[in-house]
C-alpha cells in the first residue's frame, strides 16, 4: 500500500488515520494538502504513494468520522476539502489514548535500558 | 510538442479503463495530480518531467482500484442488502396482486390459497420472493452488527 523509506509500512498503515484525524482536527484541507503536510512534519521519513491517500479518506467519510464539500478555486478548478466530525473527534481522542499508552510504555522500557 | 493537457486527458482514460470511477474518486485525483503537477512546475522542471514526477507519486491505477475496492466493503454490502430486500418486497407484492387477480378477476382454481393446485402454481413464486426479501434483510442486519461493533470498537 505506501512505499516507505523510513519508517516500516506497516507503522505508517497504522498511524494513518490519526495522522489525517489530527491534521483535520487543526482545520479543513484537502488531499495534497494533507500528504504534503505529513511529509513535511516528518521529513519526508513518512513516505505514501500519494493516491493511496483516497481509500482511507473516503472510509473515514463512510465511517463518519470526516466529511467532505467540493470548492471551487479561483483558477476554477474544483477541490474537495475534508474536515472532522463529532464522531471523528472522539475517534481521534480513542486513537490518542493507545498510541500514548504506547509511546509510554516503551518510553518506560528503554529508559530502563539505558539508566 | 508535450501537450499537458492532452496527457492528463490520456491519463484520465487510463485510469477509467482500469476500473476507477468518475466523478468518484477520478474527479478527486486529478485534482491532485494537477496539484502536484503545478509544484513540481513551481520547482523548475518542465512540464512533461512534472507530469511524469506527479504521475509516479500517484500510483498505478491497478493499485488505487484495489483500495478502492476494500473500502467499499460494509457500504456496499449495504447497498446490496437493500437492492434484495426491496426487490424481494416488489416482488412477493406483485404475487400477490396477481394471485388475487386470479382468485377474483379471473376464479382461477389454482389461484385459491392452500389449494391443492395452488401449492404447484403460486407457492414457488412466494418462496423465490421471501428468499430475496429474507435474504436482503439478513444481510442489512449483519451489515449493521459490523458496523455497530467497529464503531463501538473505534470511538
Amino acid at each position: 500500500m505506501y512505499s516507505v523509506s523510513m519508517l516500516k509500512k506497516e507503522l505508517v498503515a497504522a498511524s494513518t488515520e490519526p495522522l489525517i484525524l489530527s491534521l483535520l482536527s487543526r482545520g479543513e484541507s484537502y488531499g495534497y494538502a494533507i500528504i504534503q503536510d505529513l511529509k513535511a512534519r516528518s521529513q519526508e521519513d513518512i513516505q505514501w504513494t500519494d493516491g493511496m491517500l483516497y481509500p482511507v479518506l473516503h472510509r473515514m467519510e463512510s465511517n463518519g468520522w470526516i466529511k467532505s464539500r467540493w470548492v471551487e478555486m479561483e483558477n476554477g478548478r474544483k477541490r474537495k476539502y475534508y474536515s472532522i466530525k463529532k464522531d471523528g473527534k472522539h475517534a481521534l481522542d480513542k486513537q490518542r489514548e493507545q498510541w500514548m499508552k504506547v509511546h509510554s510504555v516503551l518510553t518506560g522500557l528503554w529508559g530502563e535500558n539505558y539508566v | 510538442m508535450f501537450n499537458l493537457d492532452q496527457a492528463v486527458g490520456e491519463w484520465r482514460r487510463q485510469m477509467l479503463a482500469a476500473g476507477i470511477k468518475t466523478p468518484v474518486p477520478l474527479e478527486e485525483l486529478e485534482s491532485h495530480l494537477r496539484d502536484d503537477i503545478e509544484r513540481q512546475l513551481t520547482s523548475g522542471l518542465n512540464a512533461q518531467q512534472a507530469f511524469e514526477t506527479a504521475v509516479q507519486r500517484i500510483g498505478g491505477a491497478n493499485e488505487i482500484r484495489s483500495e478502492f475496492k476494500k473500502t467499499c466493503g460494509t457500504k456496499c454490502q449495504a447497498k446490496l442488502s437493500w437492492q434484495l430486500a426491496w426487490m424481494g418486497s416488489f416482488g412477493l407484492v406483485l404475487t400477490v396482486i396477481l394471485n388475487s387477480a386470479g382468485l377474483f378477476v379471473f376464479h382461477r382454481s389454482s389461484s385459491v390459497f392452500f389449494s391443492h393446485e395452488w401449492w404447484s402454481a403460486w407457492f414457488p413464486s412466494y418462496t423465490v420472493w421471501m428468499i430475496f426479501t429474507l435474504g436482503g434483510l439478513a444481510i442489512g442486519y449483519n451489515n449493521w452488527r459490523l458496523r455497530r461493533n467497529a464503531a463501538r470498537n473505534s470511538v
